[in-house]
């Protein structure tokens, strides 16, 4: 039984770093059509900036996870301005190679000033707790908690905010929210900075848990695209779903069999979905 | 074919082209610069069996890298642990990265878009995987080492042998040309124009009968090929293989070449290497400055020069010399 808990827990962990770094993967996708290859590294690039700022300013985590969604928000705006605005009418091809020259422009700009070795982030809650014999890191509770918060102020900023529901009238159907004259830029700006800004959060949350390096964002990218995928594509609340699902088959498979056998699963449930229900499980923009 | 083409400065250009690289073992004074040669040769097999795919399909695989990884592995593992024959292991590795990219291509090039995009970069991903799982095999993240060069063919009269620099370095060449003749006719084949048109509007070939599905396997299967045999010399020419031979970062920059040479375009396959190769060498850039730039030049290309260095000569071509006369 406890050990049921501890599985149930390291996948809400789990799923909560792929949960955040999925939807804003599904936003940007339902808006502006890219599949951001470069969401991954900016996830990596938000523990960074954790790192960089703890470094700088002693261990104020709070301030510093405050500074770093809004870099990390700052970042979106000057990626999406610079990089992906100039080919927004472009061949639709032209916007994914972009985004695989961000990908690899920020894991080569942070490997240029922080090297590739792995760093430490210390938690500011070292507190293990203990409910009934199943343990908890108190930064791993932070994570399950911050992301809820996070994604129900996600959920209200979309469902009551006038900016929010046009994104989601806009990754709805298109044409009918052009039609009621919502401004394409300012959403696919205004998607982008959410998406940055979320993978900040989870690079953020998740810096104190595990160790920082360069290449940490490629396995939540590719986990992220295969739950965004399960979820349907552009779809919020499928990308939620996939997330948890995509953790819970991670941690069961390495658990019970390896982890080379978790990474067939998870694929293979991604390209099973994508073969017999190609807009996802939730239903999603084909 | 040649009467059609004897004409154009673009034929006479590659002819000196093609001069010019089996000169350079002559003219090279330095061992290192015919190195470098020798690389750019090898770069230009993997953005030229990705040009087949994604240049003339306009199916982005990013599962490539992987692919010229498997078949270097494929030949580092039946030379070292087996001790096969260069020439029976440089067609066994053929046969198997073919077998592999027909069960990547078969699920993946049903999908359109960004899907097909995600798919091969997972595919890439997981083949890695194995590869560095597979210790006993490949020798997990320490990669192979020590593997052998190509070996002699004997002749009646004298023997061909691959000891030297110099000699590996024509074989490349010559694999290389044959590579560039067999996408010269696939661009001029049916299947290659079937290739084209699938890019340009997938579903109205489909409407007039084409079996867009089966032009795009068989197409899929030969660019794996050609990227394995060259992942084959690269192995048999470097003589060490790690997993990064085979991880994702080496689609990714074969990408960047082939984008800074010209997507789709013959000479640009030995264009984009040769120049983005020539400027980390010139910057003395070690691994970590090249990804930055790589990317870098990847995002400044495609928005302000979609068509690469070839698209751009061709432009200013067509400035000089076309509309001389015309009264604009």
């Amino acid at each position: 039984m406890a050990e049921l808990l501890q599985q149930i827990l390291n996948i809400l962990v789990l799923g909560s770093i792929y949960c955040l770094v999925a939807s804003g993967l599904t936003l940007v996708y339902g808006i502006m059509n890219v599949p951001n290859f470069a969401q991954g590294n900016l996830y990596m690039a938000g523990a960074y900036v954790v790192f960089f700022l703890g470094s700088l300013f002693g261990i104020n985590y709070w301030f510093c996870f405050l500074v770093t969604i809004l870099i990390m928000t700052a970042v979106g705006l000057l990626v999406e301005r610079v990089c992906f605005r100039p080919v927004s009418n472009a061949p639709h091809v032209n916007s994914f190679v972009v985004a695989l020259g961000v990908l690899m422009a920020i894991e080569g700009l942070i490997v240029i000033f922080f090297g590739a070795d792995y760093k430490e982030v210390r938690a500011p809650w070292k507190r293990i707790l203990d409910f009934y014999g199943v343990t908890i890191a108190g930064q791993r509770l932070l994570v399950i908690l911050g992301t809820l918060f996070i994604m129900v102020i996600l959920q209200y900023f979309i469902k009551r905010t006038k900016a929010g529901m046009s994104l989601d009238a806009m990754s709805q159907n298109r044409e009918l929210a052009l039609m009621v004259g919502i401004n394409v830029n300012r959403m696919s700006l205004l998607a982008f900075m959410i998406s940055t800004g979320l993978a900040g959060v989870a690079g953020a949350l998740m810096a104190p848990v595990s160790f920082v390096y360069p290449a940490m964002g490629m396995t939540p990218l590719l986990i992220a695209f295969a739950a965004v995928i399960f979820g349907g594509m552009g779809n919020l609340s499928g990308a939620v779903l996939g997330s948890f699902i995509m953790a819970g088959t991670q941690v069961l498979s390495i658990q019970y069999f390896s982890s080379i056998f978790s990474d067939i699963a998870i694929f293979g449930m991604m390209i099973a979905v994508l073969l017999f229900r190609p807009k996802g499980i939730l239903g999603g923009r084909g | 074919m040649i009467a059609k083409a004897s004409l154009s400065p673009k034929f006479l250009f590659s002819i000196a082209g093609i001069v010019f690289l089996a000169i350079i073992p002559l003219i090279s004074t330095t061992g290192f610069f015919l190195h470098i040669t020798t690389v750019i040769l090898l770069w230009t097999m993997l953005c030229l069996s990705l040009n087949i795919i994604f240049g003339y399909g306009g199916q982005l695989s990013l599962a490539h890298g992987g692919l010229f990884g498997l078949g270097a592995y494929v030949y580092g593992v039946l030379a070292t642990k087996l001790g096969i024959n260069f020439w029976l292991a440089f067609l066994a590795a053929g046969v198997a990265v073919g077998i592999i990219g027909l069960l990547i291509g078969i699920p993946s090039l049903r999908l359109k878009g960004p899907y097909f995009v995600i798919v091969t970069l997972g595919f890439n991903i997981i083949l890695a995987a194995i590869i560095s799982n597979l210790t006993n095999l490949t020798g997990g993240v320490n990669g192979l080492i020590g593997i052998p060069g190509p070996g002699a063919i004997p002749g009646p009269f004298f023997t061909l042998d691959f000891n030297s620099k110099t000699s590996q370095y024509y074989l490349i060449l010559f694999f290389l040309l044959i590579f560039w003749l067999v996408m010269y006719f696939i661009r001029d084949s049916r299947i290659g124009k079937c290739l084209v048109a699938i890019k340009q509007d997938e579903d109205l070939c489909q409407s007039v009968g084409i079996n867009t599905m089966w032009v795009k396997v068989q197409t899929f299967v030969l660019s794996s090929v050609l990227a394995g045999l060259g992942g084959v010399l690269y192995a048999s020419y470097i003589g060490v293989i790690t997993p990064h031979d085979a991880s994702f970062h080496m689609g990714f920059d074969a990408l960047v070449y082939l984008t800074m040479g010209g997507i789709g375009s013959l000479v640009g396959t030995i264009l984009g290497p040769l120049i983005m190769i020539l400027i980390s060498e010139f910057l003395h850039a070690v691994v970590e400055i090249r990804l930055f730039i790589n990317g870098l030049a990847l995002v400044i290309l495609i928005i302000f020069m979609p068509q690469g260095i070839t698209g751009g000569i061709a432009q200013l071509w067509k400035k000089l010399f076309q509309t001389r006369g015309n009264p604009a």
